[in-house]
């Protein structure tokens, strides 16, 4: 058992991090939140181009033929740069399609044809009308073509919310190991978030004076930014264990992905939302960033649906003794 | 990143043989000689198995295996629901470590055996009245007397105190105001005139505590570890160690209390109570997280004992613990007021965030040390 990533695990996080602050800055997204498509079809197909979707895909369909756990470091990327548009329903509808033997689907997925949104109950995530959307549950994961997609207001301005109406199904397989997979995924996105509101946190509490010092000399503030680390720290190492769970194929692989999800959510509210207090007035201004990884945070634990899902996983019997 | 190997897994697979037919069946005496000889033979017992110290040098009496086999062996122990080091944890744990990292061959091959076979009982000798989170402001004098330290002073807090023979003692060598440049590091034989051990009780009904006297206790210079006014480096070593491997054992422990804790609820009907549920839910992804960051601290390029990322690990662990204990007792209800084995527990947690450095100087470190934030 190790649970430090290798420098090959984490190459294509890396160069993904190094693309994103570079090409798609938040920046660049307040420009486009003023009118506009936040991820236009030129840009999907560049990060088709670049493998966003197709990872853990076979070589012998288009992908990268890696793992869960390059996979996983990716979505950290994401959630730290605050990346929008539908990747990860994308990337679970790929895998799905991969599942279902849907090649041609598969192919379109892979090359950025199609892009997938998700769906709870009758709420879209990023949904286009005449696109696909994928909903999941421990029962079933299931793509059906988007009939209707009607906009309502989004707390969240860089996800598209809708309401949405879904006509023919295009492929279903059973749910369990495709949900675990999201719950490891996003996960990861909402532990980078955590991690982004820690170090905005941390780097105000060093440059911010008041009573003619650093607010981060004052115990308050420095604990806070302790409980902010720590947080982090405690998400990353029980995600990185449970994705090698999940890798490995464990008998125990679902309550290890339930925790790493819980105690990521738990992570990412907490320090989203404690990052605004650290930043005082400036904090709540729709300038600052803080509030845009706050309302992520939120918009993200809303597309997993109900918490039952995962909390009923975690509170299960079993677990007699450690494997 | 990746899965317990298969060398690893046969490793497991021979630990838990032998703890099934070696984990004492009887149960542990709450205190005494009885106690004390209880957990020595259980130490004994596993040292001369040749499973004491598995990632100790085999110089030393140990395996001289790899700090994940020593993790592996812990949760195998708590699996077979073997007891704690207890009396002997100070030594096996810190004591003893620091001893290998800054001990001079002499010192590690006269102490470490005894350590390691359970023979020998050790406490610490940090903590004054004075001098609890402020540790560099300690009074106990020591002077140089020809080959000798002649010691003056007091400590306080010395678990297991009342047990041990031998103590890795911290005290003031230089001026009074040299802080922590002017502190020594010195093993102290017990049962050395002048010395006065006095059991402290504590909340919980324990009387393991100790508080110490010394009036003119003569120690050989020999017994300094490392260098005279270089304690306090030796001593950080050993409050490192405090949130290292070592302590692993009674961290992995928290999640077999929080399902045994469950089965109580389920006997009781509190399981049903749909926010007594929910509660264990968050619990059980909290104590599976310190397994992760088990492995976490022995996987490669972390730094083991010495590492930063155990401060946050050591900070979380000890305040599950006293989440873990306040469900046991949310789970009991009435039966609360009973003194028992979960009451007991939930009263000896307190001192899980004040031992080894309160919860709030561990958050001090962790934001001047790792976050480097202003002191």
């Amino acid at each position: 058992m190790d649970l430090t990533p290798t420098s090959e695990q984490k190459d294509i996080a890396d160069s993904v991090a190094e693309y994103l602050s570079a090409e798609v800055p938040i920046e660049r997204m307040r420009r486009a939140l003023d009118g506009g498509s936040l991820v236009n079809d030129a840009l999907w197909k560049q990060w088709a181009s670049m493998g966003f979707f197709s990872v853990a895909v076979p070589e012998s369909q288009g992908g990268l033929s890696l793992g869960l756990i390059e996979e996983f470091l990716m979505f950290g990327e994401f959630g730290r740069h605050l990346a929008p548009g539908p990747i990860l329903s994308s990337v679970l509808a790929t895998q799905l399609s991969v599942e279902a033997g849907a090649k041609e689907l598969t192919a379109r997925l892979v090359d950025g044809a199609e892009r997938v949104g998700l769906r709870v109950g009758g709420t879209g995530f990023d949904v286009t009308p005449g696109g696909l959307v994928l909903s999941l549950s421990a029962e079933a994961g299931v793509l059906e073509r988007v009939r209707s997609a009607e906009p309502v207001p989004s707390i969240d301005p860089t996800v598209a919310l809708t309401e949405v109406e879904v006509g023919a199904e295009v492929a279903r397989v059973h749910g369990a190991e495709l949900q675990t997979r999201q719950w490891i995924l996003t996960a990861a996105v909402l532990l980078g978030l955590a991690q982004t509101a820690q170090r905005q946190s941390t780097g105000y509490a060093r440059i911010r004076q008041q009573f003619g010092k650093p607010i981060g000399s004052f115990q308050a503030v420095k604990h806070r930014c302790a409980d902010m680390l720590t947080r982090c720290y405690v998400a990353e190492s029980q995600l990185r264990f449970a994705a090698v769970a999940v890798s490995a194929g464990h008998s125990d692989r679902r309550v290890q992905a339930a925790a790493a999800l819980q105690l990521a959510l738990d992570a990412a509210r907490e320090n989203t939302a404690i990052n605004i207090q650290n930043h005082g007035g400036i904090g709540f201004t729709a300038e600052h960033d803080a509030g845009l990884y706050l309302k992520r945070a939120i918009s993200v634990q809303a597309s997993l649906g109900a918490p039952e899902q995962w909390t009923s996983v975690l509170r299960a019997p079993a677990l007699k003794e450690f494997e | 990143m990746h899965d317990f190997s298969s060398a690893a897994e046969e490793f497991r697979r021979t630990a838990r043989e032998w703890l099934a037919a070696n984990v004492p069946s009887e149960p542990r005496p709450a205190d005494g000689d009885a106690m004390r000889e209880f957990d020595v033979a259980w130490q004994r017992r596993q040292y001369e198995g040749g499973w004491a110290g598995i990632d100790w040098p085999a110089e030393y009496g140990g395996r001289g295996m790899s700090s994940l086999q020593q993790v592996i062996w812990f949760e195998e122990l708590v699996n077979a629901g073997a007891p704690h080091k207890s009396v002997l944890a100070a030594g096996l744990n810190q004591i003893g470590h620091t001893l290998m990292l800054c001990g001079s061959d002499e010192q590690k091959k006269q102490h470490l055996p005894g350590i390691l076979d359970g023979s020998v009982i050790w406490c610490q000798g940090f903590s004054e009245s004075e001098a609890g989170s402020d540790l560099a402001s300690l009074r106990t004098r020591a002077r140089v007397v020809d080959d000798e330290l002649v010691i003056n002073g007091s400590k306080v807090w010395c678990s297991f105190g009342p047990y041990a023979r031998m103590q890795g003692l911290l005290v003031r060598t230089g001026p009074p105001e040299s802080r922590h440049r002017g502190l020594t590091w010195v093993i102290v034989d017990l049962r050395t005139p002048g010395v006065d051990v006095r059991p402290i009780p504590t909340i919980d009904g324990n009387a393991e505590f100790a508080e110490v006297y010394y009036d003119d206790v003569r120690v050989p210079l020999a017994n300094v570890v490392g260098e005279i006014g270089r304690g306090w480096s030796v001593a950080l070593s050993t409050l490192a160690l405090e949130r290292g491997p070592a302590f692993l054992d009674t961290k992995l422990a928290l999640q077999m209390d929080l399902e045994r804790l469950r089965t109580v609820a389920e006997d009781s009907g509190a399981f049903e109570n749909p926010a007594v549920a929910a509660e264990f839910a968050s619990l059980r992804a909290q104590t599976l997280a310190v397994r992760a960051m088990a492995y976490r601290l022995v996987s490669s390029g972390s730094g083991g004992a010495t590492d930063q990322s155990g401060l946050a690990f050591s900070l979380y662990s000890n305040e599950l613990r006293q989440r873990v204990s306040a469900f046991g007792l949310r789970v009991l209800g009435s039966a609360a007021a009973r003194m028992d084995m979960w009451t007991f527990k939930w009263l000896n947690d307190f001192c899980a965030t004040i031992a080894g450095g309160t919860s709030d100087i561990q958050r001090n470190i962790i934001a001047e040390r790792v976050l480097e934030l202003p002191r």
